[in-house]
């Protein structure tokens, strides 16, 4: 049964227009992106911080999460609003079925445009950059599939607690504007007003998972953590290189489940 | 103050298996028990402590004006809404002990646009848990299965939506609206359908506003008025209890006459011909009356029956000029 569900929302949101247009719309922007810092990549390869592999970074750090917080939030709202979920909640689908399969469903578009992305980029950079620096080109790329991964828990979450598609278009735009550019304008005046020492900021990083996300990949670019910054420096003197990245994917994974687990306990208890 | 129902059984002799029995007669021979429904949307109260009951093997309308509760009654039985009171199937509560036994098809379900037909049925099929279907879909009643939904048309969707829910053994058949968007043909099939799932043993709840459509189908009717059960009998009482517009052409008998008939509920004027509004039951006798007073059969036209009338007794229309 859950199987069953599984199978048909992913094929459900896959074939969706939605899906197909970030599908290819993160595929050209990342294209473009390769073509345009090929320079650099010839320079500096995929193994450190250099600009082409920055933005390539941030883009797969952005356009996936709003696609995936997109079209959580749609996919779930539109459910309940069609009818559709009221129909399998009859026949004795649970809620936490209902959750996983959207949840699901959603990540795997996410990271059909991540796979695209990068397979373009592979392509284009392929013979350029050491294959030597393959590794971080994947461990990068899958730790931009977990910031997607929190995206559409968040979307999800979002779907699950608003009344209409409309609320939930709104909602999930205004959650992803925040995760990515407001929490961090947020941080760096509040740090520059109250001096917030490395502690305060490493906890602002876990608090958001998309820079999470981001000082994860950074750390992947450069283990000395010195692009980092001070707080890179905090980091790898305290807790060492391996135990933040520990730190931060386990921030990730809880960044997905407890979104989850909230927006199964709301769709639970709510009418469909 | 709640009114309670009585059971209405179907005298169909279909098989219903002796495991269902036993939990049938452990809740007093109903299938479906629900006792003190109550559902608020903000301060409006739409079901205030609605009790039903519902036999085995019965085709039931639930009827009643727009926003009067027919689909929150549904939704609560369906277990899909919050609310509060109990909900019983065959003495178990409605939930995770009843699951795979309901199927539910809610007012204007759209399925998902991108899926194939064939995609729906399967989903639907996973959530009958395996069960054989009850009732074979009759010849030529689902669209091309291979199609995606959003090619679709209203109608073929809907019979989607029909089929897909109504597929393996479903004890109890809820369904809103279920012939909104369907052609003659497709209606008289649906008909078909839900009367055999009847007879297999199904316990069949239809919402409809007015329930004229389902007069010759179904085997009892409850009319919701009040957030509660306004009328609870067979579809020939309910038709005989509805009201019809008879008009009249008066010509020299005067407006004040008509309206001290004897059967007439509510007049109005519109133009040179007068409504006279009355129970389906007494026209014949409206009828010998104007007789009676000399106005000709040419005279004289039938309306139709006017269900909502009785539910919102609002006398008079916006526009015509009350006589009464």
């Amino acid at each position: 049964m859950t199987t069953a569900l599984v199978t048909f929302q992913a094929r459900s949101v896959i074939r969706g227009r939605w899906s197909i247009v970030a599908i290819a719309g993160f595929a050209i922007a990342a294209a473009m992106v390769a073509l345009l810092g090929l320079g650099s990549f010839r320079q500096l390869g995929f193994g450190a911080v250099g600009p082409a592999a920055v933005s390539l970074l941030n883009l797969a750090l952005l356009l996936p999460t709003a696609q995936a917080l997109l079209l959580g939030a749609l996919a779930l709202s539109g459910e309940r609003e069609s009818g559709f979920m009221a129909a399998l909640r009859a026949r004795g689908m649970s809620s936490r079925t209902a959750i996983f399969a959207t949840w699901f469903a959603v990540t795997l578009s996410a990271w059909l445009s991540l796979i695209a992305g990068f397979a373009v980029v592979a392509i284009i950079v392929a013979g350029n950059v050491p294959m030597a620096d393959m590794p971080v080109f994947f461990s990068i790329m899958l730790i931009c599939g977990a910031s997607a991964a929190v995206a559409a828990a968040i979307g999800v979450l979002v779907g699950s607690a608003v009344t209409n598609r409309l609320q939930a278009s709104l909602v999930a735009i205004a959650t992803w504007f925040l995760l990515a550019l407001g929490l961090d304008l947020v941080v760096i005046g509040l740090g520059v007003f109250l001096s917030l020492g490395e502690p305060a900021i490493l906890l602002a990083v876990l608090a958001n998972p998309i820079e999470a996300a981001r000082v994860s990949a950074l750390l992947l670019l450069d283990a000395s953590g010195s692009a980092l910054g001070t707080m890179g420096i905090y980091l790898s003197e305290n807790v060492g290189y391996a135990g933040s990245l520990g730190l931060l994917i386990a921030a990730l994974a809880l960044w997905t489940i407890v979104p989850l687990g909230i927006a199964s306990f709301i769709l639970g208890r709510r009418d469909l | 103050m709640a009114l309670t129902t009585a059971v209405a059984a179907h005298d169909s002799d279909a098989v219903v298996s002796e495991t269902q029995e036993s939990s049938i007669e452990s809740s007093g021979g109903a299938r479906v028990v629900a006792e003190g429904l109550r559902k608020s949307y903000g301060k409006q109260e739409v079901l205030a402590g609605l009790d039903l009951t519902l036999a085995p093997r019965s085709l039931v309308a639930v009827a009643g004006s727009n926003g009067i509760g027919k689909s929150t009654l549904l939704s609560c039985l369906a277990g899909t809404i919050r609310y509060r009171g109990t909900v019983r199937l065959e003495g178990q509560r409605v939930g995770g002990a009843t699951r795979g036994r309901i199927a539910y098809l809610p007012q204007r379900l759209r399925l998902p646009g991108s899926s194939s037909g064939r995609e729906v049925m399967k989903l639907f099929k996973a959530f009958a848990r395996g069960a054989a279907d009850r009732v074979e879909l009759p010849d030529g009643f689902l669209p091309p299965l291979d199609k995606p939904v959003g090619q679709l048309s209203g109608g073929q969707a809907q019979r989607v939506g029909l089929a897909a829910v109504l597929q393996g053994s479903p004890d109890l058949v809820l369904l809103d609206e279920p012939f909104a968007n369907l052609d003659d043909e497709g209606r008289e099939q649906a008909h078909r359908l839900l009367r055999a799932h009847r007879d297999a043993g199904a316990t069949v709840l239809i919402a409809s506003p007015t329930a004229l459509d389902l007069l010759a189908m179904i085997d009892r009717v409850l009319l919701i008025e009040n957030g509660g059960i306004g009328f609870d009998g067979a579809p020939s009482r309910y038709a005989g209890s509805l009201e019809m517009t008879v008009w009249v052409r008066p010509g020299d008998v005067a407006d004040e006459t008509l309206v001290g008939l004897a059967h007439v509920l509510r007049t109005r004027r519109e133009g040179d011909w007068v409504a006279l509004e009355c129970h389906e039951d007494r026209a014949i006798g409206l009828l010998r009356d104007l007789e009676a007073l000399g106005i000709d059969a040419d005279r004289v036209r039938l309306g139709g029956p006017v269900a909502e009338a009785r539910v919102s007794a609002s006398p008079g229309v916006a526009d015509g000029s009350d006589v009464r």
